[in-house]
């Protein structure tokens, strides 16, 4: 029935294609960062010099051992054996922070900032897209606060709301809001109308008129709003952490504490390989997710 | 032949200008008659303000001047009384067939065993048992259109208008859905207007077709189709029909 999908290439082939291209990423990396074993990088020329160092290209078996120290720590005794307060993975053990309990509080984070941000912006959007006095009212406020990169507002947030759970949450919220709204307003407003002249000719109105019509017809443009606003909701709530939040991803790739107060700790790039690996997976994976439930929720659209 | 029937639609010196950096004057004093159970078809060229008539009809436009009385009352806004089928795509695709059939009769809170009924009454009027899950993008664009049309009969609209609904179809598919919709008329004996600018279409379906000039819209000529129904395919060749063909294209060249 569906002819693009007999020209697609099979899935298994596709499986095996990606993985083999995972696979040769390591084994090059592999290779790559132990290359210092066998040639003095002193002697390269200085920007492969400065670069081809196990301090900053750590040696896979380096991430692979922080990986278990990290995913072990809630389970080793303060003060064990690899305890070193000093160094970055030797005061994240000493404070227990996991990877696993890291990325959780994280991701809930995002959840929480795509749930309420992302409903707030598709209700602004639709409110903007649906009615022209609202448009003109609200679309310049909207621009302008687009504008306020939403780390920018954790200081004022703190002001407002002391050092709590809410200032790390709002800036996530409001980034994802800002982000959903656009692609909402214009389903809403481009896309429908065709669709609302007819709906109104067969005497549909009000709720109906917005829950089986205006919303389905703006469906495809909130998902991909949606999508993208996962990624920006991650890359805020790391942003967050890494500023001023005392547990989560962000807190973990800096080690712990505060910017401004971690100076002192040399960042241990296995740590940071590790965190930002898990990072990737888990935003693969959540957007896999909602592209699944999406086409899901989208069956009807012409591919 | 119309006049001794009921008169539904009164037409009454209507022009319509569309304002604009130039204002376009598309209808200029435009009257017309439309009886109850007649087939009214409108030909001219593009631009000629039919579907602009059509509009003001279904109540999607207000005429510049002139008025438009609906059983002596005149037209305000659209109302699932007047059934409009579009010439663009105003299917719902995210909703199934069914769906698309029902949504009309949900508007107007019709219990939901009245629906299924009418629906299923509908799928059979078209031929489309068995496709009552299915989106539109698994119908032809014939069949999409089709059940645009059964979606407007479904809410038993007093006039049925019709805006070129065949006009993005091939002409094999054309013939096809004007075959369907004339078995439906047959069935249903609907007031219709049908807007086209395929004058065979417009002899093939019609009791009485009416020729507009180029822009501004104006009625040239009424013609009255007195052929035989049921029509059929031996109807497109028969001396009647050309005939009938000939003097519509002897007005419009007069135009």
């Amino acid at each position: 029935m569906r002819p693009a999908e007999a020209a697609r290439p099979p899935k298994a082939r596709r499986v095996w294609l990606g993985l083999a291209s995972v696979v040769a990423l390591v084994a090059a990396y592999t290779l790559l960062s132990n290359a210092y074993r066998v040639v003095d990088p002193s002697l390269l020329p200085d920007p492969i010099r400065g670069v081809l160092r196990p301090q900053i290209l750590p040696p896979t078996q380096r991430i692979f051992d922080a990986f278990v120290q990290l995913v072990g720590a809630g389970a080793s005794p303060v003060g064990g054996a690899y305890v070193h307060t000093g160094d970055h993975i030797g005061g994240l053990v000493e404070q227990r922070v996991t990877l696993q309990g890291s990325l959780l509080i994280s991701t809930y984070r995002v959840l929480i900032g795509i749930a309420v941000g992302g409903s707030l912006g598709v209700l602004a959007g639709l409110l903007m897209g649906w009615s022209r006095a609202v448009d003109e009212y609200a679309h310049p406020i909207y621009i302008l606060f687009r504008s306020i990169p939403p780390l920018a507002l954790i200081t004022y947030v703190m002001l407002w709301l002391g050092h709590g759970t809410a200032h790390v949450l709002l800036p996530i919220i409001y980034a994802v809001f800002t982000v959903v709204v656009i692609p909402t307003y214009h389903g809403v407003r481009d896309v429908a109308d065709i669709y609302v002249k007819a709906a109104r000719a067969l005497g549909a109105g009000g709720r109906l008129l917005l829950s089986r019509v205006v919303l389905p017809a703006a469906g495809p443009f909130v998902l991909s709003g949606l999508r993208y606003a996962l990624i920006i909701a991650w890359m805020t709530t790391v942003g967050v952490e890494m500023l001023m939040a005392d547990e989560g991803i962000g807190y973990l790739l800096i080690g712990g504490g505060m910017w401004s107060s971690r100076l002192e700790v040399a960042g241990d790039p296995a740590v940071i390989v590790v965190g930002i690996v898990a990072l990737a997976l888990v935003g693969y994976a959540m957007d896999a997710g909602v592209r699944v439930a999406g086409d899901r929720l989208t069956e009807w659209v012409k591919r | 032949m119309p006049d001794p029937r009921r008169r539904r639609l009164e037409i009454r010196d209507v022009t319509h200008v569309y304002e604009g950096k130039t204002a376009t004057r598309a209808l200029d004093g435009v009257s017309l008659d439309v009886f109850e159970n007649e087939f009214l078809a409108i030909v001219g060229p593009v631009g000629s303000g039919k579907t602009t008539l059509v509009r003001i009809v279904a109540g999607f436009l207000t005429p510049s001047s002139g008025v438009v009385l609906w059983d002596g009352a005149p037209v305000a806004g659209p109302s699932p009384e007047r059934g409009y089928v579009f010439q663009e795509e105003a299917i719902f695709p995210w909703m199934t067939v069914r769906d698309n059939l029902q949504f009309g009769l949900l508007a107007q809170g019709v219990p939901a065993s009245e629906r299924e009924k009418i629906v299923a009454e509908l799928v059979t009027l078209i031929g489309l048992e068995g496709y009552e899950r299915a989106y539109p993008k698994e119908l032809s664009g014939g069949m999409s259109k089709m059940v645009e049309v059964a979606r407007v009969l479904a809410t038993d609209p007093a006039i049925l208008l019709l805006d070129e609904p065949f006009g993005l179809l091939d002409a094999q598919t054309r013939s096809k859905m004007q075959d369907q919709l004339s078995r439906l008329w047959e069935e249903k004996r609907k007031t219709v207007i049908l807007v086209t600018h395929d004058i065979e279409e417009a002899i093939y379906l019609a009791d009485r077709v009416v020729v507009f000039t180029p822009r501004p819209g104006r009625v040239q000529a009424e013609v009255v189709v007195d052929l035989p129904r049921p029509r059929s395919l031996e109807t497109r060749f028969s001396p009647a029909f050309l005939e009938l063909k000939r003097s519509i294209w002897k007005e419009i060249g007069r135009a």
